[in-house]
């Protein structure tokens, strides 16, 4: 693995909710490396985009907070930097792109406008070398015509040019980290192939590490080079991609696997996990896996399991790693 | 046959109902329940006024007017030696009952057109709405006076004026909630499932557009004691013997530099009571909207 | 083959979009031309891009949009034109679950209504009959009694779809028409939700229009396909030919452009990415809908609407690569 950028080490996130403080990340540690994908995969509510607002100082104080933990950048840390600090590294060292493009893009000003912004607030240039940086790229995320559509307001764009363009805002200032949270989820297929497409062949050229949030596996499959998978707020297991899919160490990662439709299997009873997530104010005692686990104990139900780290950059929680061959991916 | 398993129904064991939840985050909600409880003592204060006001309000003592608060008299005394606590008690009556009768004429005015706007939309619509618009367009305050003065001079007449001129915002408000209601996903689940029109009116509609409803009356309860202060202060509301916390600011302001107490109780009571209103319909409106979000 | 239960023809739904001062009104192709059968206890699977006009074509089967052509046949009968009390008394007859588990479900209402509503207002049980039968699906859809007097908001999204799904089938449908259904769902509680539409179908016979854009539930779940463009059926047939042996371009490229969730399949298979973005159903291309984004368009294309053609293996594309007469003169001519 190439020398981390970003290290997020035992991050604690907490809310204020009906049911007090609740916390909704707790104890979350990865790395990514320069020019790596970070894959961030998890059921809805596990706390992915928590994590990802974490990394860029956003989540909503009140009712959030993070409660502990380290988040630094190129060795710099964040939790707790003063905000004029972070404005100067969000959208310029670090970026994000969101799943509905609608919330990186504002609907009141145009495409250009919006990236001439960010590229004068971070390089302060002039109006014209700012507007030349913006149809750059957008041509790099192939809007075609760029410089006429600069002028264009974002609901003139389809949903695959939004996010394109968010992507292009995003790449303004060359960010070392980019940050995406279900970039692809709400679009068509075919649109989502493109968007996978040019994202792979700007790190290409680029270099830069992208922490990648997904519910997507197949997603995972084509585009990430590690994993992190999520469930109830807490990391379960951290592989290279092809050694999760191929070998699972942990009862969830081997569910999900499962829980893919499989091709070529119709008529098929399909695979699911039983029951649903944990709420995060009634998390299980001991491992938060063990209500849906097929191969809970007692045991299991008692203590904290920690995440352990195994042979080969590998990490998991459970305490039966040993014990348990489980099934990848067919 | 099912994939459901225990763990799933546990989770909903900690569940409650939908009022109790309200409740729960309604309590959590210190001033809005504080809102509550005044307005509660308040209501109740004035009810039973005729038992907790020390003195008969309307029973002059010219021996002592225009005295300062006291042992004797909390509030001091008016012109006519008159205790001001007893009268402003019983004022709440008056004040209190005149913005109830605003806000239901309001209402009445203003809910069924509104729903009839919202939900048979194009032309009928369009016509309601220019009406309301041209309603809107009269000075306020002009319009009241006009209206007190065709109807003559009564508290009634004064509230019939303001709920009149409240009408409008209930409709806009009830307009909009009926059209964003009809739009849901489940009213064309119910079309779908073969409810006839009335029954989705009834059923799925009309519960659905109440909550928004709650927390504008809350709010133009207090607009309505304010426009009655108004109102009475200039001689249009509450006339003599009766009288309204507005008229007594207003009859109490002719001695306002030798006591000025007899302004400052029942100034005080409209600033706080309106407060109150204001404090309980933010309040209402965060424990319901909640309700409404699909968090959880 | 048995008579269809469903049989669609021609189907079109035009949209008036008001226009404002400066703007004429616009319409709005959203389905057009569009056939298909569904014979008793048959799924058939929708599939295409977002605004193809899926749903669209789902309401008007329903009735809940009005057809501007065609004609929809609903066991024999002629439900095309048909309101007001006629119209109330097919629809038990056909049902329909919808996308978004959140607001399909009146949040004023418990869950007895919910589910009890449909029998209500059909005048089948009410009061403890009602309860009893409302027991029995929750039971049937895997949620227990004890859920009755709870609001929907007190429920996760797929026990929602589940309550959903148990009012759709209170009045013992023949049709349940699932709009993506399961869309919204994690896979986990996905697949719990497949199964029990599989129950469902094994234990009451019921057919299904399922709309999804997600291939590898459309794999595992449909009988047939049909595969949608800007508001046209350009494909047609057997879950098993279409998988196997995609005959259109467009069907081509949304099966290959699906990841698959293997790095080391995924990372070794040819992909067809498609270039641009889906024309705006206001102004549709002329000819085939698909030719400003096809990899092997010629003149042809252009110009005129190829027709559907019967493929080996059943069904029917609609693409000129397929139509002998057609590709002769268009190769030539491109
Ligand atoms: N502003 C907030 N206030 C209270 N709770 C919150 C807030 N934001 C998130 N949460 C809670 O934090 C938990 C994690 O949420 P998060 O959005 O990170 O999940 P996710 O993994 O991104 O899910 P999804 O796949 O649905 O996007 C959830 O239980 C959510 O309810
Ligand atoms: N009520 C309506 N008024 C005007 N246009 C509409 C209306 N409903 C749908 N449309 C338009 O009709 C076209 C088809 O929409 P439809 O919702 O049927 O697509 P879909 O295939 O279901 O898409 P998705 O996958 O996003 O649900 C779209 O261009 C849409 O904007
Ligand atoms: S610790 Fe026990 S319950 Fe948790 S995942 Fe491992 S085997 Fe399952
Ligand atoms: S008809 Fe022509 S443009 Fe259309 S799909 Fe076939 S080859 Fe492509
Ligand atoms: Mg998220
Ligand atoms: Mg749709």
């Amino acid at each position: 693995m190439a020398a981390p950028i970003l290290e997020v080490e035992d991050l604690g996130v907490e809310f204020l909710t009906d049911h007090g403080w609740v916390r909704v990340v707790d104890g979350v540690s990865f790395s990514v490396g320069e020019g790596e994908t970070l894959g961030l995969v998890g059921e809805s509510g596990s706390g992915k985009t928590v994590t990802s607002l974490s990394v860029m100082q956003l989540i909503p104080v009140p009712p959030g907070r993070i409660s502990g933990g380290s988040i630094r950048f190129a060795g710099r840390e964040l939790v707790g930097m003063s905000e004029p600090q972070l404005e100067d590294i969000r959208g310029d060292d670090i970026a994000m792109v969101f799943q509905e493009s609608m919330t990186s893009l504002n609907p009141a000003f145009t495409i250009g406008e919006q990236i001439c912004e960010v590229v004068r607030r971070h390089r302060g240039c002039s109006r014209r070398e700012a507007r030349d940086r913006a149809v750059e790229v957008l041509e790099l995320v192939q809007i075609p015509d760029p410089r006429s559509r600069l002028g264009a307001f974002p609901h003139e764009f389809s949903g695959g040019m939004r996010q394109r363009a968010a992507i292009a805002m995003a790449l303004a200032c060359d960010p070392k980290v980019l940050i995406a949270d279900e970039p692809t989820t709400a679009l068509d297929v075919t649109v989502q192939a493109q968007v996978l497409d040019l994202l792979r062949s700007l790190q290409q050229r680029f270099g830069m590490a992208i922490l990648f949030v997904t519910h997507n596996l197949g997603v995972v499959a084509d585009l990430c080079d590690r994993v992190a998978v999520m469930y109830a707020g807490r990391i379960v297991e951290t592989a290279t991609v092809f050694d999760l899919f191929e070998s699972p160490q942990h009862p969830y990662t081997e569910g999900l696997l499962q829980a893919m439709p499989q091709l070529g299997e119709r008529g098929k009873r399909l695979a699911a996990i039983p029951g649903t997530p944990p709420m995060p104010w009634q998390m299980p005692t001991g491992c938060r896996f063990h209500p849906r686990c097929p191969y809970a104990e007692t045991a299991c139900t008692e203590q904290d399991i920690p995440l352990r780290a195994l042979a080969g950059d590998r990490h998991v929680r459970c305490r039966r790693v040993e014990e348990l061959t489980l099934e990848g991916a067919q | 046959m099912s994939d459901a398993t225990a763990s799933e129904f546990e989770q909903l064991g900690a569940s409650v109902s939908a009022r109790r939840r309200f409740l729960r985050r309604f309590m959590r909600q210190r001033t809005a329940l504080f809102a509550l409880g005044f307005l509660v003592l308040l209501a109740l204060g004035a009810v039973f006024a005729p038992w907790v006001a020390p003195y008969d309000p309307l029973a002059q003592n010219l021996d002592r007017v225009l005295e300062a608060p006291s042992l004797a008299h909390w509030f001091g005394t008016d012109e006519l030696g008159r205790d001001v606590l007893s009268r402003t008690l019983f004022a709440a009556r008056i004040s209190l009952l005149a913005a109830f009768q605003a806000v239901l004429i309001a209402l009445v005015i203003g809910v069924p057109p509104g729903l009839i706007a919202g939900l048979a939309g194009g032309r009928t619509d369009n016509l309601i709405m220019r009406l309301t618009d041209a309603l809107m367009s009269f000075p306020p305050l002009i319009l009241a006076v006009a209206i007190v003065a065709a109807l003559g001079p009564s508290l009634t007449n004064a509230m019939i004026a303001v709920g009149i001129l409240l009408s409008p915002t209930f409709l806009r408000l009830m307009r909009g909630t009926a059209m964003a209601v009809a739009q849901e996903t489940y009213v064309e689940a119910a079309r779908s499932i073969g409810c006839t029109q009335s029954w989705i009116i009834m059923r799925h509609i009309l519960p659905n557009v109440v909550s928004p409803l709650f927390v504008q009356i809350s709010v133009f309860a207090g607009v309505a004691m304010l426009a009655e202060a108004g109102l009475s202060f200039l001689g249009l509301g509450a006339q003599p013997p009766d009288s309204s916390w507005g008229a007594m600011v207003g009859r109490g302001f002719r001695y306002i530099s030798h006591s000025p107490s007899l302004i400052v109780f029942p100034g005080l009571a409209i600033a706080v009571t309106v407060l109150a209103f204001y404090v309980l319909g933010d309040g209402l409106r965060d424990s319901l909207g909640r309700e409404i979000r699909r968090e959880e | 083959m048995t008579a269809p239960l469903l049989s669609v023809r021609d189907l079109a739904v035009t949209f008036h979009l008001r226009g404002g001062l400066l703007r004429p009104t616009r319409h709005l192709k959203a389905v057009n031309g569009v056939s298909f059968d569904i014979a008793p206890g048959e799924t058939l699977a929708v599939v295409g891009e977002s605004g193809s006009g899926k749903s669209t074509m789902a309401r008007a089967v329903m009735r809940l949009v009005e057809p501007s052509a065609g004609s929809i046949h609903l066991d024999g009968d002629d439900i095309t034109a048909l309101r007001g009390e006629p119209l109330r008394r097919i629809r038990p007859k056909l049902q329909m679950v919808f996308q978004d588990p959140y607001s399909s479900l009146d949040p004023s209402m418990i869950i007895a209504d919910v589910v009890g509503e449909p029998l209500t207002v059909h005048g089948v049980a009410t009061g403890a009959d009602r309860d009893e039968r409302v027991q029995a699906l929750l039971e049937q859809v895997g949620l227990g009694r004890y859920h009755m007097n709870r609001y929907p908001y007190e429920f996760s999204g797929g026990q929602r779809q589940r309550i959903a799904i148990a009012r759709a089938i209170a009045l013992q449908p023949k049709l349940l028409v699932l709009d993506e259904a399961v869309s919204a769902l994690d896979v986990s509680t996905q697949n719990q939700i497949l199964n029990l539409l599989e129950d469902l179908r094994r234990e009451l016979g019921i057919a299904y229009l399922f709309i999804s854009h997600d291939l590898g539930v459309v794999e595992h779940i449909a009988d047939r396909v049909a595969v949608t463009y800007l508001g046209r059926i350009v494909e047609e047939g057997p879950t098993e030919r279409i998988f196997a042996k995609p005959a259109h371009p467009y069907t081509e490229a949304l099966l290959s452009a699906v990841p698959i969730p293997n790095p080391r399949i995924q990372r070794s298979r040819q992909r067809i990415v498609l270039p641009g973005d889906v024309p705006s159903p206001l102004a549709p291309p002329p000819g085939c809908p698909f030719h400003t984004r096809c990899p092997h368009v010629m003149d042809v294309c252009k110009t005129v609407m190829p027709a559907h053609t019967p493929m080996a293996g059943g069904g029917s594309a609609a693409c000129y690569l397929h139509d002998p007469q057609a590709t002769e003169g268009g190769r030539r001519a491109s």
